[in-house]
């Protein structure tokens, strides 16, 4: 064979290689013959994820919720009121997780609440960045609420144990969400008092401490890779 | 120069996805990774600087299989936009095989987009190699943008700003959408392992 048409047939190789594996059509078609895999923008995602909850609560659904809050903190880490609103989805799939069909009628309502606020804060050019401060306020005042309701009815029920909700409510779960949720909870009660610049500092510097135990974690995993 | 190793007949690719702060570098990876894991079933690491630290880049490895019998693996990184971190900026164009310039095609990005390629041209020299030699594509990003009134870069005014010299291809696209992400991944893998061929010639 001549070089030329060697050279032919290694880029056709990789022409077919890259369709294949990069072929958009073909992956939707996959998605939607696939069980319940997702290849979503990750917003659109989270939507459906709290249309299931409305629906049923299950661990697998909480569990892909929880994943989804935790890859959106990613993508949005540089925006503070973003993060924030990402943190109280957090905290509420993490309770509603815990006690499934026995958490607080009112966190459903909330959920939905604070993701239809996330949302807007969330779209491009949509409202201002003041504008997305007042919603997060909002929230942040709704959600201080909806503990105190909860902390009321558990102390009206001495019974019933609720050991798991205050365990999650103090940001004691014991699964992986639980440093960033926990520090949005603790957070969250005192910043519903009254937001501050302060207040909002510290759940950075909780964020900055948890990426930089993630930092460590990966530059160990790096070097460990980099060993012959 | 890309990594082959003879032995074990296999050929690695470094692409930089390089660009202003805050055009889209990152969505881009993003967009493919949620896209495609379940084909590319690799893991995409995010290393986010904060404080003084420096370290701050995405990577996400893909193996795109065997190419005349040598199994090709793309790693694809971005660098951090911000003016500050160019010690990182240097650190990761180290040793790359091929760029993407993701611009950004807001109105108000146009200087910025210009100061940072001439950025990658400088970085390239301190590698001894050539913003005109190295395998490279454009992006012009956020196209999207303008469903919502934001005022937007012309695709000609963009070619002319960036790419008048150079003349490489340009995709207008939206990372956010996934609009021309993937071709703009094509073609910059297509022109690197090109490059990487005649090299070995």
């Amino acid at each position: 064979m001549s070089n030329d048409s060697q050279e032919k047939k290694v880029d056709s190789e990789l022409e077919n290689r890259l369709d294949s594996l990069f072929d958009e059509d073909g992956l939707e078609e996959e998605v939607s013959e696939g069980a319940g895999s997702s290849s979503k923008d990750p917003l659109d995602e989270l939507k459906s994820l709290v249309m299931s909850i409305e629906w049923e609560i299950t661990d697998d659904i909480m569990e892909r919720f929880l994943d989804q809050v935790d890859s959106l903190k990613t993508r949005f880490g540089e925006d503070r009121i973003i993060v924030m609103f990402l943190q109280l989805l957090g905290s509420l799939g993490l309770y509603v997780k815990t006690n499934k069909g026995k958490a607080h009628p009112s966190s459903f309502k909330l959920l939905n609440s604070v993701y239809e606020s996330f949302e807007k804060a969330v779209s491009p050019g949509k409202i201002s960045p003041s504008e997305k401060k007042k919603l997060l306020y909002i929230e942040l005042n709704k959600y201080k609420e909806l503990k105190e309701q909860i902390e009321s009815v558990r102390e009206h029920e001495p019974a019933r144990s609720s050991a798991v909700t205050a365990e999650v409510l103090k940001g004691k779960d014991t699964k992986k969400h639980s440093s960033g949720e926990a520090n949005a909870m603790v957070a969250s009660s005192q910043i519903s008092g009254g937001i501050t610049q302060a207040y909002f500092d510290e759940v950075v510097e909780n964020l900055k401490n948890a990426i930089l135990g993630e930092l460590v974690g990966i530059r160990k995993e790096l070097k460990r890779i980099a060993k012959p | 120069m890309a990594f082959v190793n003879l032995k074990k007949k296999e050929v690695q690719v470094k692409i930089v996805y390089y660009g202003p702060g805050r055009g889209g570098k990152t969505t881009n990876l993003e967009y493919i990774y949620t896209k495609f894991n379940e084909r590319i079933q690799t893991e995409m690491v995010t290393v986010k600087t904060h404080g003084d630290r420096t370290l701050f880049f995405d990577f996400l490895p893909i193996d795109i299989g065997k190419i005349n019998g040598y199994t090709a693996k793309m790693q694809l990184y971005t660098v951090p936009g911000q003016v500050k971190y160019n010690a990182t900026r240097r650190l990761v164009l180290r040793g790359a095989d091929g760029i993407v310039f993701v611009a950004d095609s807001m109105a108000v990005r146009r200087e910025k987009n210009i100061l940072s390629l001439k950025n990658l041209h400088e970085n390239l020299k301190n590698y001894k190699k050539s913003i005109f030699t190295i395998p490279l594509v454009f992006q012009y990003n956020k196209v999207d943008l303008a469903e919502q009134g934001i005022p937007l870069l012309p695709f000609a005014t963009m070619e002319k700003d960036l790419n008048s010299q150079l003349k490489r291809p340009a995709f207008e696209a939206s990372a956010v959408t996934g609009s021309n992400v993937v071709p703009t991944l094509k073609k910059i893998i297509t022109m690197t392992m090109a490059s990487i061929k005649d090299e070995l010639k």
